[in-house]
């Protein structure tokens, strides 16, 4: 180690003397270097009880990590719901993952132990009493994507480790850590190696403030800690005390009584409110962890490492390493020819000499992952590194990576929602081992499993367990696609697919139980007449009865809410509820009851809508016509008269919104043809006023467009109306309003278009023909610059 | 020292730091390195510790900024069969760091064959003396060596610069040489096989905004390493560069202002941000087409530096600097105007608000942009 972590008066402030009573024995999560040395130790020890670094509420737990049937990567999953608000007024719920890989000092440490008869346990603070005694933003309560139990951010982004990388010429702490601790330690003695860790991370704890340690938990899990293994040593005389070895020291002068232990306390929580389970885990995630400072990276790299030193007695880094890094190379040679980017046997070997030449230069024991990567950077890629070159690289990143997910063994208490959704796919034949997208195409209503198959997509998705993705079907809430008859989905298990199950396993012991009380929770609080009858859409395509019980509910929130526009929601909601329950052969509920109910209060609130905002009239004008079309058939057919009245109280209201007054009385030209007369009186008024009234003139055609077009097409009084209009305005106005006429004419289809152009072109005894070929020609230039800026504009934007 | 160069070679230049790393290398060496790959990684990357020479301290600088490892896989690459090539942005220090290394591995950085489009076959590999051609027929006298030739016969390092600008048939003539190390010169009835010597190798440069012009065959591709020089990303990185050169070239043209790093580092601030669209405070600037390097930077600040020096003037003037860094930027587009002053009209202005001093006074120098 060239002197660089030799210090002797460090490493000897905790002595490694195998006569000690209590031994503390220093590990970095998934190292396979500390794993090697771990079980070195434990063979000259010989420790009665053995001492491990995890929340206490896991020791339920080992037996099923260390059973013969649980393959790793597995991981204990922790949960804490603070409904009692111990963390803060939030009453969040928490979790976070630990997870252990076949070469997790961690792992090997408690599997011996337990295939040893050998006394072992967990240490820390139970999850939840480590999150009341951290401060906010910090150690377990920092804001991130996923959380991990096993921190090591004091290791790898202390100022120490700084100035050390600057020193060594080290890119970053992972290849500071292979260099040192991995490739450059696995031919020390046990003894030597403890010494080189201890000393890195008691310099590193000295450089850091017991204020951050404080506000991480870090002090009080330790005095809990501390006060465990003083329980361990009153009926054992061997304890083997395995930690992060940050914690090392802080144990050790608990101990010895050189520092003050914090105050902590112990709550009792029921199996609710704090639980942990074991889970399967994958090597992508464990990698992804690593990328929050716990645990090595490129876990499949280092499994490799750890399987052959298994099964070396004396370990040489060269050999191991080098037999690894050219398995990886090679099938990093292979992947790249799959790819098409032929990769020649002179650029394997480039890539060797590079990857060995490298470890000399660089003083290293053996080459080692970071060497490889160099290697295959240098001897793999033809030309300029980019995002379009980094092919080799990425896939390098893959294998070193692993594809691989875990098992748990059959005695393993399953979670009940995972064990669900576990024959359900078995049921379903969906492919849930593999790590690689599936796809599956669903023919609803033909195929009564397809159906089945997709309820239960729909169920994941509502319960937010990430694990179905539709394609392509009918999309029944956005109203978007309703013709499709089939549906395209992707489905992929991954560990937030479990992990979501677990969060949702107090809801219920199967997936269909976890989506109705998580959609009778909803309807419980949920005050909206858009949301809560969007829980009724959702609950029929989940082909589940959420609803049973609800009704008052429902009706309350009805009656309750005032916002037109989610009543409106409302209405369409269980509108499409009532025409498609007979096409998804789902028995009738209370749909029509809540339908009614919304379109008569929708009714009551419609006439104050003439004077709704610029910003709301199209959505405004889109229930307008939505609830036209309702009255003329199906169950609300004997509200059309209602309906119409309503329309009429509008019309008559001061200050309307020229667009919703166009649409309305356009909706009452269609119900009867007299209504002419009043949008005549209408379009009169706003040509006849002032400059900025004639300008809504403009707004309100769009409005009666939109609803009734053909008031356009028959006979040319509104081609003269407009006429009238637009000769009114100065240049600088009607480009003021050309927008809007735009818009009005944009509901017109292409031969319509045409017919009213023809009646234009008559009142100025012009021949439409005419007007037609004196069009000029577009120059085929301007015609393909247009293209060319078209297409740029949408590369641009990604599109 | 006395400097009789405009631009001394890099083995000039630091003779005493290569003495030094050569009189205390003691590592392998491969055969024909001038020093170990350790002592060439140390007189690239420097070292901490100095070397002692003649009973003197040596400092071992460091000469490349930015990307250590990329120095370490250049060396390994240049000690194995295949031949290495620097490609990157201009200014990104392609060809310094082609020197170094030809410098401390083979003592020489001057064996160098400059790739233009008017670079022949000959060129590269050998011409003759045609009056002794005439005289004597075609014998070994009256071959004229190229530098590739050179570079194998004696067993040292051949730079080729701008590869990529040299017609791609040229380019293919180095693939044999490469391959098989010998070069066939068919003209000779005897020694007709130059077979290159150890230590020979070839470190090409190839800048990538000439990509396409003459786009190297794949065939000579495999027989290189391509390694990618970026641009400096830490501004104080790239103000310690300025620093560093400026210092140098003033040594050498024997003028005697120091360099103001408060300067250094406005430059170096300014041409990072333009460089990447982007100033400290997260301001988006628009990124001029004119190449934003290091090597400009270097070039604008010398300029003002002399200029304020030959004329007199007791201080570097941000005026001067303004007009320098107006004349590098807008070079080929009018738009590089606009965008130079677009910047002075943001983040210069809110630099000068929030920090004053010289960022105010370099603000106020805004209507020098013509």
């Amino acid at each position: 180690m060239e002197g660089i972590l030799r210090d002797e008066k460090i490493s000897e402030m905790i002595p490694f003397d195998y006569s000690e009573p209590v031994l503390f024995f220093p590990v970095r999560h998934h190292s396979p270097t500390c794993s090697y040395h771990l079980m070195n130790t434990i063979k000259e020890y010989k420790p009665d009880c053995i001492l491990v670094e995890g929340p206490v509420n896991a020791n339920k737990l080992i037996g099923v990590l260390t059973s013969k049937g649980t393959k790793p990567p597995v991981a204990f999953y922790y949960y804490y719901k603070d409904t009692a608000k111990y963390v803060n007024e939030d009453a969040q719920d928490y979790k976070c993952y630990y997870p252990f890989l076949s070469m997790s000092p961690e792992y090997n440490v408690l599997r011996y132990a337990s295939l040893n008869g050998i006394e072992c346990s967990f240490i820390d603070l139970p999850y939840g009493e480590i999150l009341i005694n951290t401060a906010e933003g910090k150690g377990l309560r920092k804001k991130q994507e996923v959380s991990s139990y096993s921190d090591e951010h004091y290791l790898s982004e202390s100022k120490y480790f700084k100035a050390l990388c600057e020193k060594t010429g080290m890119r970053d702490f992972e290849e500071f850590w292979e260099t040192y601790f991995e490739t450059g330690a696995l031919s020390m003695s046990t003894k030597e190696y403890v010494k080189a860790l201890y000393t890195y991370c008691i310099i590193t704890r000295n450089n850091t403030p017991e204020e951050e340690m404080k506000e991480d938990g870090c002090l009080v899990r330790e005095s809990y800690m501390a006060d465990c293994i003083r329980q361990a040593e009153k009926t054992h005389s061997r304890v083997l005390v395995v930690t992060g070895g940050f914690h090392s020291y802080g144990l050790y002068s608990l101990r010895k009584g050189l520092t003050k232990p914090q105050k902590y306390r112990v709550h009792k929580f029921t199996e609710k409110v704090q639980d942990v389970y074991a889970m399967p885990y994958s090597y992508e995630a464990a990698d992804a962890l690593g990328g929050y400072s716990s645990g090595m990276q490129n876990p499949w790299f280092y499994q490799q490492v750890w399987d052959n030193i298994e099964i070396c007695d004396k370990p040489d880094a060269d050999e191991i390493y080098g037999g690894v890094l050219m398995d990886m190379l090679v099938e990093c040679a292979k992947r790249c020819t799959k790819n098409k980017l032929l990769i020649t046997m002179s650029d394997i070997t480039s890539a060797v000499t590079m990857y060995e030449g490298l470890a000399m230069l660089r003083g290293k024991k053996a080459a080692g992952l970071y060497d490889l990567y160099d290697g295959v950077q240098s001897s793999f890629i033809k030309g300029e590194l980019n995002a379009n070159s980094s092919l080799p690289l990425d896939i390098l990143s893959q294998i070193a990576t692993g594809s691989g997910i875990g098992e748990l063994c059959d005695e393993a208490e399953k979670v009940p929602i995972v064990r669900d959704f576990e024959e359900k796919a078995k049921k379903y034949k969906l492919k849930i081992d593999s790590v690689n997208q599936e796809k599956i195409e669903l023919d609803i209503f033909s195929k009564p499993l397809h159906m089945e198959i997709s309820r239960f997509f729909y169920r994941m998705y509502f319960i937010r367990a990430p694990f179905a993705w539709r394609e392509k079907g009918a999309d029944i809430i956005n109203n978007i696609d309703r013709s499709r008859i089939r549906e395209i989905w992707t489905y992929q298990r991954n560990v937030s697919t479990d992990s979501s199950l677990i969060d949702v396993s107090v809801n219920g012991a199967t997936i269909e139980e976890a989506c109705c009380s998580t959609a009778a929770g909803r309807l419980r609080t949920e005050q909206k007449c858009s949301e809560a009858s969007k829980i009724y859409v959702e609950s029929f395509l989940m082909g589940i009865n959420t609803t049973d019980g609800f009704s008052k509910n429902m009706l309350d929130i009805i009656n309750n809410d005032g916002d037109f526009f989610s009543i409106g929601k409302g209405v369409y909601y269980f509108n499409t509820l009532c025409s498609l329950r007979k096409l998804y052969k789902v028995p009738e509920r209370d749909e029509v009851l809540f339908l009614r109910k919304c379109f008569d209060k929708i009714i009551v609130m419609l006439p104050s809508m003439i004077n709704v905002n610029d910003d709301h009239s199209s959505e405004c004008i889109k229930v307008c016509r939505m609830l036209y079309g309702l009255v003329n058939g199906g169950v609300l057919s004997d509200k059309r008269e209602v309906l119409i009245e309503a329309f009429e109280t509008m019309t008559e209201k001061p200050d309307p919104s020229p667009s919703v007054l166009g649409a309305v009385v356009g909706l009452l030209y269609g119900s009867d043809k007299i209504y002419k007369r009043k949008i005549r009186e209408l379009v009169s008024g706003y040509l006849s006023g002032t400059t900025e009234m004639k300008k809504q003139g403009a707004v309100f055609i769009r409005g009666l467009f939109s609803t009734a077009r053909d008031i356009a097409l028959v006979g040319d009084e509104f081609i003269r109306i407009t006429d009238e209009l637009i000769d009114d305005f100065d240049m600088i106005d009607f480009m003021e309003i050309l927008p809007e006429l735009r818009l009005a004419f944009s509901y017109f289809t292409p031969s319509e278009t045409d017919s009213i152009a023809k009646k234009a072109a008559t009142l100025y005894n012009y021949d439409f023909a005419s007007l037609l070929c004196d069009t000029p020609d577009i120059d085929p230039e301007i015609y393909a610059l247009g293209l060319e800026l078209e297409k740029e504009i949408l590369d641009e934007r990604g599109e | 020292m006395e400097q009789k160069f405009i631009k001394p070679p890099v083995e000039v230049r630091y003779k005493r730091e290569l003495d030094a790393l050569k009189a205390n290398d003691n590592g392998r060496k491969p055969e024909n390195w001038y020093l170990s790959p350790k002592s060439v990684k140390d007189f690239i990357l420097g070292r901490s510790k100095p070397l002692s020479l003649d009973g003197e301290y040596v400092d071992i600088t460091k000469k490349f900024f930015g990307n250590d490892q990329l120095v370490e896989r250049c060396i390994v690459t240049l000690a194995g069969s295949r031949g290495l090539m620097l490609v990157g942005e201009p200014g990104t220090a392609k060809t310094m760091l082609s020197e170094l290394l030809s410098a401390a591995i083979s003592g020489t950085s001057t064996n160098t064959v400059q790739g233009t489009a008017g670079t022949t076959e000959d060129m590269i590999k050998y011409s003759w003396n045609y009056a002794l051609l005439l005289a004597k027929g075609p014998v070994k006298e009256a071959l004229v060596p190229s530098p590739l030739y050179l570079g194998m016969s004696k067993g040292i390092i051949t730079r080729f610069e701008e590869i990529t600008r040299t017609p791609a048939e040229i380019q293919d003539s180095l693939i044999s040489v490469m391959s098989d190390k010998v070069l066939n010169i068919p003209e000779l009835d005897e020694d007709n096989l130059l077979f290159a010597k150890p230590g020979f190798n070839i470190i090409g440069t190839a800048n990538i905004r000439d990509k396409g012009v003459n786009e190297m065959s794949s065939a000579l591709k495999r027989r290189f390493n391509f390694e990618t020089v970026n641009p400096v990303k830490d501004v104080r990185l790239e103000k310690q560069i300025i620093v560093n050169e400026v210092t140098l070239s003033a040594v050498a043209d024997k003028v005697g202002m120091p360099v103001d790093t408060d300067v250094a580092e406005l430059l170096a601030v300014t041409y990072h941000e333009l460089r990447e669209g982007i100033t400290d405070s997260g301001m988006k600037v628009e990124v001029p087409s004119a190449v934003m390097s290091t090597a400009e930077a270097v070039s604008v600040y010398y300029q003002t530096m002399s200029d304020a020096w030959y004329f007199e003037k007791d201080r570097i003037s941000l005026s001067d600097l303004t007009q320098n860094l107006n004349n590098a930027v807008c070079k080929d587009s009018k738009d590089d105007l606009e965008k130079l002053k677009g910047y002075y009209n943001t983040a210069v202005k809110q630099k000068a608000e929030k920090v004053g001093g010289l960022w105010k006074e370099f603000y106020e120098t805004k209507k020098y942009l013509k």
